[in-house]
């Protein structure tokens, strides 16, 4: 459920300004440690898995589970954003693929 | 006309026989000669520049059959002063299990089997 | 207004127009949305070409303009000339690769070079169709320029400017002007006094009437960026007001005697001093370390003009200019640290610069030739080369000027000693060029006996009051002495810190030497400039040349021209997140007021890396906006490849791009599924573009650039593999394979290994198959 990031891929927004993930959260969830400069769920119960950290990421360091009503493990849904399309890969717990691509205005 | 003080060629076949260590020590060597000046067990017949010379011109016979490499007291000047920090001292030493071999070594014949192997 | 694209296809005298139909080319494009005029001419880049494509843009049948010809790198300068004649915008004219990417490559695969071809027009009419233009910016800069460093790099480099009329603040941290050089007694190759040309000099510096000098001054912040430098300044009080004549009566009085060192005798230093030999400024200056201040007021009192004031403050300043020059030379190495050959310890061991003073007819004993602490004559000198030098325990690097500076030291022994005794003990004898003259007049004329050997000690023999140098003589073999009464250490240079600019970038010596040989001048962090030994060890000729370089560097930024346009910022997409001020190599990127990202365009170098890292992608350079690159790739069409995978390949302009050109000059084939898009560099590449490419369809995307250490920009292709790492990651996770994204490394004349490369990738794309993404 709560968004999971990955440490490796995380440089905490280079710590120059406000992370990407810290602006964009509208329940305002996530900061960034300040032991390791990177960026980390406040509160994980609070988080309605909106995805829009997700999208945020500029390296792709953030993926967040399926609440289990939706499907639980292994199902996944990630998204991969364009200059003017986003694209959703849903694998379901049979581990079925589809992907969904839709054109938005961001460009 | 005649040549009573024929070049000599320069092979370098002999050094097969050192390690790779003391090969490159010689490699790396300036010639700067600090160690030479530094040296106080030089004999006449040779000093630490001279021999990292001669093995740098491939005449090892003649730094294994010195009497030089026997005086060396293990005071470590040269290693210490050698502006490559090469260690010298180190490389002297390996020579001589080179020239306790040797059949010409200037070292005592009776005392090799105090040396194993 | 919709746009009036004009698509030209060149038929480059047959090289082209032989594998390609361009008729059929040709028509194809004059349907296409956007195109209003598309046709084929024998040769492009020749008068009638170019009139075809004039008249078009002026009767307003076109007004933007895509050229099917030769590789963009090629007639770059025709096409632009032809752009500025008919005042199209150099913004909208697209070059696309027919020639040396397309039928050059694949002469044996008309039909997939059709549809190469077909593709890539496509993506240029795809790209200008929401271009937009561009005017180039011009700055306007007040032309000021801060030196820092009053020795002869920087009083050339100050001249040199002010005479192009610029204006010019030049500080010096100690009390006087002239620097080392002033010191010299004489400098080669002709061996005239220093102060004589030092002279002409500040003669011409002063007439320009556009410097302004502070003396006993240090730099102590710099904020800003090229085009507008703020300066901290802190300016020491000198205690002696302008009124000073400098007749000297305050050292005649002064009763302080300044601790003599070890080495020169006391001489006449007291705690107030005057310029000696080169006086500019005139003012002597009180060294408040040593006197005694106001209980003593013997000079205040003694003093004609009433010019001493010992109340003097610290003065602190803030100036704005608009380049910096840094010009701080260099200090001896310390020879103390040298143990072995006693400097500092033994009596009669002294370093070259130390001789300099000695052999002046002003120095402590009158240019005799003496021992300094007991006036003992010198019969005897021995000069040690690389002392602390080459050396890893001192310095490893070779100063390259302490050979000649011995050698000119040669002729002064033997001008005032003719029966001297003269010793060199060198490793060897570095002098280039004409130097060696030096080197043969040692030998012939001044009779030195040069010993290859680096002696292990100085010592000193208490019983014949003398030193004695030993060494192994390399080239005899056998071990030598020599006894002298002086020994002179030719210790190397080390540069001077300056701390306001100990952020600059060094190399391995702690010299900022800049990026060899593309960019010796002007460090990182544009409008900053290196002149002289503060640049790397130099003679005092070169240093003059490395002043009078960075004074020409310094223009180019100061001169108010205008210059390429750089990146755009949409604000309104932007979210300040600040990246693009991060990752710019050379700091051109600053937050203005408002806090959004605001380039420099005096410091821009036009690499692109903040597009590349813009998760928004809302900077960009002309050309790259996220609408263009969208146009360009959404254009491509990924199953015209005839069951080849399509591959959508961004290349750098430095490298990569040539690269290929030339594989494809030379006639090396390779397959026609490889789509090309010149970009300036790797870093420039952002990730949602390669989104967009595997979205839309394309089996595979590559990434090729200048190999990691040889990146123009620096970090261009560190910042790409790390880009694109983590998208493999990400695709990893989504079940799209990582494979079909791949950063390749190429250098500029490894066209054959590049293909090699892509025609790997190509292979491993083939047994991946299709791309999930593809309808």
């Amino acid at each position: 459920m709560p968004p999971k990031v990955n440490l490796q891929k995380c440089d905490g927004c280079r710590a120059e300004s406000e992370a990407l993930c810290v602006q964009i959260c509208p329940g305002d969830l996530m900061a960034l440690d300040e032991n390791n400069g990177k960026a980390y769920c406040r509160s994980a119960r609070d988080c309605w898995d909106c995805m829009s950290c997700v999208k945020a990421c500029p390296n792709g360091a953030i993926e967040t589970r399926l609440p289990y009503q939706l499907g639980y493990y292994p199902a996944k849904l990630i998204p991969l954003v364009g200059s003017n399309k986003i694209s959703w890969t849903v694998v379901d717990i049979h581990g079925k693929v589809e992907r969904f691509t839709f054109k938005n205005r961001n460009d | 006309m005649h040549e009573d003080r024929p070049f000599r060629e320069i092979t370098l076949q002999d050094l097969e026989r050192l390690d790779p260590v003391t090969l490159r020590t010689a490699r790396s060597c300036a010639n700067c000669g600090r160690c030479g000046g530094a040296c106080l067990a030089r004999i006449r017949d040779l000093s630490p520049a001279r021999v990292l010379r001669l093995l740098q011109l491939g005449r090892l016979d003649e730094v294994l059959t010195s009497r030089f490499l026997w005086s060396c007291i293990g005071c470590r000047r040269c290693s210490r002063c050698c502006p490559q920090e090469l260690d010298v001292a180190a490389a002297v030493v390996r020579l001589r299990r080179l020239a306790a071999r040797h059949p010409r070594a200037t070292f005592p014949k009776h005392l090799l089997r105090l040396l194993c192997g | 207004m919709p746009p009036k694209i004009g698509v030209y296809l060149c038929h480059c005298y047959g090289v082209i127009g032989k594998i390609l139909d361009l008729e059929k080319l040709s028509h194809q494009a004059g349907k296409w949305r956007g195109v209003a005029v598309s046709v084929h001419c024998p040769a492009l880049c020749s008068d009638d070409g170019l009139e075809v494509i004039a008249e078009d843009v002026r009767q307003g049948r076109v007004d933007r303009v895509v050229v099917g010809a030769c590789s963009p790198a090629v007639h770059r300068d025709t096409f632009l000339r032809l752009a500025r004649q008919v005042g199209l915008n150099e913004h909208f004219l697209e070059r696309c690769n027919l020639r040396e990417q397309c039928t050059r490559a694949h002469r044996d695969q008309p039909a997939l070079a059709m549809a190469k071809a077909r593709n890539l027009l496509k993506m240029a009419v795809g790209r200008l169709s929401p271009a937009e233009s561009f005017e180039p910016v011009s700055s306007s800069t007040s032309r000021s320029v801060l030196v820092v460093g009053g020795g002869i790099a920087g009083l050339t480099a100050a001249e040199n400017l002010a005479r192009a009329g610029v204006n010019v603040t030049l500080v010096e941290k100690s009390p006087f002007l002239g620097g080392k050089v002033a010191r010299l007694h004489r400098y080669y190759p002709r061996f005239c006094s220093p102060r004589c040309g030092l002279e002409v000099l500040m003669a011409r510096l002063l007439a320009t009437g556009r410097v302004t000098v502070h003396t006993l001054t240090e730099v102590t912040g710099v904020r800003g960026t090229a085009g507008n430098f703020t300066v901290e300044l802190l300016k020491q009080p000198r205690y002696v007001k302008d009124t000073c004549t400098g007749c000297g009566a305050c050292l005649e009085v002064c009763p302080v005697e300044v601790a003599p060192s070890a080495v020169l005798p006391p001489g006449r230093q007291r705690a107030i001093e005057g310029p000696g030999l080169f006086p500019y400024p005139l003012n002597y200056a009180v060294n408040r370390v040593f006197c005694r201040g106001k209980s003593c007021s013997r000079c205040v009192e003694v003093c004609p003009a009433g010019a001493i004031d010992l109340d003097q403050e610290e003065d602190r300043l803030r100036i704005g200019v608009d380049a910096i020059i840094l010009a701080a030379g260099w200090e001896p190495y310390d020879a103390g640290r040298i143990n072995n050959y006693g400097y500092g310890r033994l009596p009669g061991v002294i370093t070259n610069m130390d001789l300099e003073v000695l052999a002046r007819p002003d120095g402590p004993t009158g240019g005799q030739l003496i021992r300094p602490h007991d006036k003992k004559p010198v019969r005897r000198v021995a000069f040690i080369q690389c002392a602390g030098s080459r050396d890893k325990q001192h310095l490893a690097y070779c100063s390259g000027v302490c050979c000649a500076a011995t050698l000119k030291q040669i002729d002064y022994v033997r001008a005032v000693a003719p029966e001297a005794g003269i010793f060199v003990f060198y490793m060897d004898i570095r002098t280039p060029g004409n130097l060696e003259e030096l080197y043969r007049r040692a030998r012939e004329e001044h009779g030195a006996v040069f010993i290859r050997g680096n002696p292990y000690a100085v010592e000193w023999d208490p019983v014949a009051e003398e030193l004695v140098v030993t060494a192994d003589d390399t080239l005899s073999g056998s071990r030598v002495a020599v006894r002298a009464e002086l020994v002179v250490l030719a210790t190397g240079m080390v540069p001077c810190a300056v701390p306001a600019f100990e952020r600059l970038e060094k190399d391995t010596t702690g010299f900022i030497t800049g990026h060899l040989p593309c960019s010796p001048i002007e460090v990182r962090r544009a409008g900053i400039y290196v002149a002289g030994c503060a640049q790397e060890p130099m003679d005092v000729s070169t240093s003059v040349k490395s002043a009078l370089a960075a004074a020409a560097e310094c223009l180019a930024t100061i001169q108010n021209q205008s210059v390429a346009v750089p990146p755009v910022v949409e604000r309104h997409k932007c979210d300040r997140c600040g990246r693009c001020v991060e990752e710019c190599p050379y700091g051109a990127c600053s937050f203005d007021t408002d806090g959004y990202p605001a380039v420099n365009p005096l410091a821009c170098r036009g690499c692109g890396i903040c597009q590349g890292g813009c998760p928004l992608r809302c900077i960009y350079l002309p050309g790259f906006s996220s609408r263009e690159m969208a146009g360009l790739i959404e254009a491509v069409d990924p199953g015209s490849m005839d069951e080849q995978p399509c591959v959508l390949a961004f290349l750098c302009a430095n490298d990569a791009y040539p690269a290929l050109d030339l594989a494809g000059t030379r006639g090396t084939s390779y397959g026609a599924n490889i789509l090309t898009v010149r970009v300036p560099c790797v870093g420039a590449v952002n990730a949602g573009w390669i989104n967009d490419a595997l979205l839309s369809g394309i089996d595979g995307v590559l990434v090729v650039g200048c190999r990691t250490t040889e990146c123009h920009y620096g970090r261009g292709t560190s910042l790409a593999e790390s880009r694109v790492n983590n998208l493999r990651e990400t695709l990893q996770r989504m079940l799209v394979e990582p494979e079909r994204v791949q950063v390749l490394t190429a250098g500029i004349e490894d066209g054959q290994s590049l293909v090699a490369a892509i025609k790997r990738f190509v292979k491993q794309l083939q047994e991946l198959g299709p791309n999930p993404f593809k309808e």
